[in-house]
């Protein structure tokens, strides 16, 4: 009995640690990006981009478009998003925008400008800075819910482990005929209850998680229809 | 010849190999959510668990005799309470997020489908302590 005596100890000694483990335990690490190259620039970049913008890239203007592995594809300064979706100011022209959007077949690129209703909406419509805003929030909403998630699942996996410790160490005693079994057995209940119902808010959390991502999915849709809109009306090649 | 063991050691033998399966499932999917304390702890236990079911410091001292019929739905509630619990961990749409592998999600559904798998393997012994049951005690 030496071994469910150190284990019961150890289970005692774990349960004291583990809240304040918790507390301190680092967050977990989401990253929803895929390795697409960032458009932002460096300030070195931007300031030759800038000061030699008038003799390198004289012909960009609205309507024009690029595609991800495009080589003449114009540096970018980005205003809002991130690589997927988003829009930025040209690093060439600060007065043109860039808009992109990515699909199934990579990131598409088009040149509009600073004014135009495709970014910021024709009062029938929501433009595209209304619509990445939305995205973002997302995105945020998303990332919060799956780290609480992932908390909770490690709490709750710990408190399980304790418990069901406690539950064999109670059916070692029930079958060897001890006595006083029932303390165990509480001591085990009392990990294993708050072990439930932290695993019910994780999996409300995944719940949520999948309305959201619904949403995202959506969202992005409606982005990308909007830059096929746009693409259209401007009569780019 | 070994002597085989009978169902009471088994049915811990196999307890304390879900314990521990279960311990490393918790401190792997710890570990991958940036989680080093709580990763340590269930590598740990799983290390204690381990031990215990490989060694006869424990199962040695098990009795083999018959088990009373209410005993043996005790030790039922153990395999029980694990397969409620993993059933509720095993959400596959937590395999991918966002279009992309989620590894966390991953780890839970495994570590779910093992325990389930030997908490199953549970039920043998559990038949069997009931085939040879003790006659309930009088109070």
């Amino acid at each position: 009995m030496g071994g469910l005596a150190a284990l019961v100890a150890f289970s005692l000694f774990v349960c004291s640690v583990t809240g304040g483990a918790l507390a301190r335990a680092p967050r977990g690490q989401i990253d929803f990006t895929p390795n697409i190259p960032p458009l932002q620039m460096t300030q070195t970049a931007q300031a030759l981009a800038i000061a030699t913008a008038s003799v390198a890239t004289p012909t960009l203007g609205p309507g024009q478009s690029f595609e991800e592995d495009d080589p003449s594809r114009p540096e970018v300064i980005l205003l809002a998003g991130d690589p997927r979706f988003g829009y930025g100011a040209l690093a060439s022209d600060p007065d043109l925008y860039v808009i992109w959007v990515t699909d199934e077949a990579g990131t598409h690129y088009l040149i509009v400008g600073q004014d135009s209703d495709l970014i910021s909406g024709d009062g029938t419509q929501q433009g595209l800075d209304s619509l990445i805003a939305q995205r973002t929030s997302l995105l945020i909403q998303i990332a919060r819910l799956v780290r609480e998630s992932e908390n909770q699942d490690n709490t709750s996996g710990t408190l399980f482990d304790m418990g069901i410790g406690g539950l064999i160490l109670a059916g070692v005693c029930v079958v060897a005929s001890m006595g006083a079994c029932g303390v165990i057995v509480g001591a085990a209940g009392a990990f294993l209850v708050p072990a439930f119902m932290i695993q019910g808010d994780a999996r409300g959390n995944d719940a949520q998680v999948q309305v959201l991502a619904a949403q995202l999915h959506d969202l992005e849709d409606l982005i990308r229809n909007r830059f096929a809109l746009g693409l259209a009306q401007m009569g780019t090649p | 010849m070994t002597h085989r063991p009978g169902p009471n050691r088994q049915f811990f033998t196999l307890a304390l190999w879900l314990l521990a399966w279960f311990s490393l499932g918790t401190a792997v999917h710890a570990f991958a959510t940036s989680s080093l304390i709580l990763g340590l702890l269930g590598l740990i236990v799983s290390g204690l668990s381990i031990y215990l079911a490989t060694t006869r410091k424990l199962i040695a001292r098990i009795g083999e005799g018959t088990v009373t019929g209410a005993r043996i739905l005790f030790l039922a509630a153990i395999p029980a309470v694990v397969v409620v619990y993993e059933v509720r961990n095993l959400n596959f749409s937590r395999v991918q997020l966002l279009g992309e592998t989620y590894v966390p999600g991953i780890i839970l559904i495994v570590t779910a489908i093992g325990s389930i798998l030997i908490a199953a393997l549970m039920v043998i012994p559990l038949l069997a302590m009931l085939r040879v049951r003790a006659p309930e005690q009088k109070p």
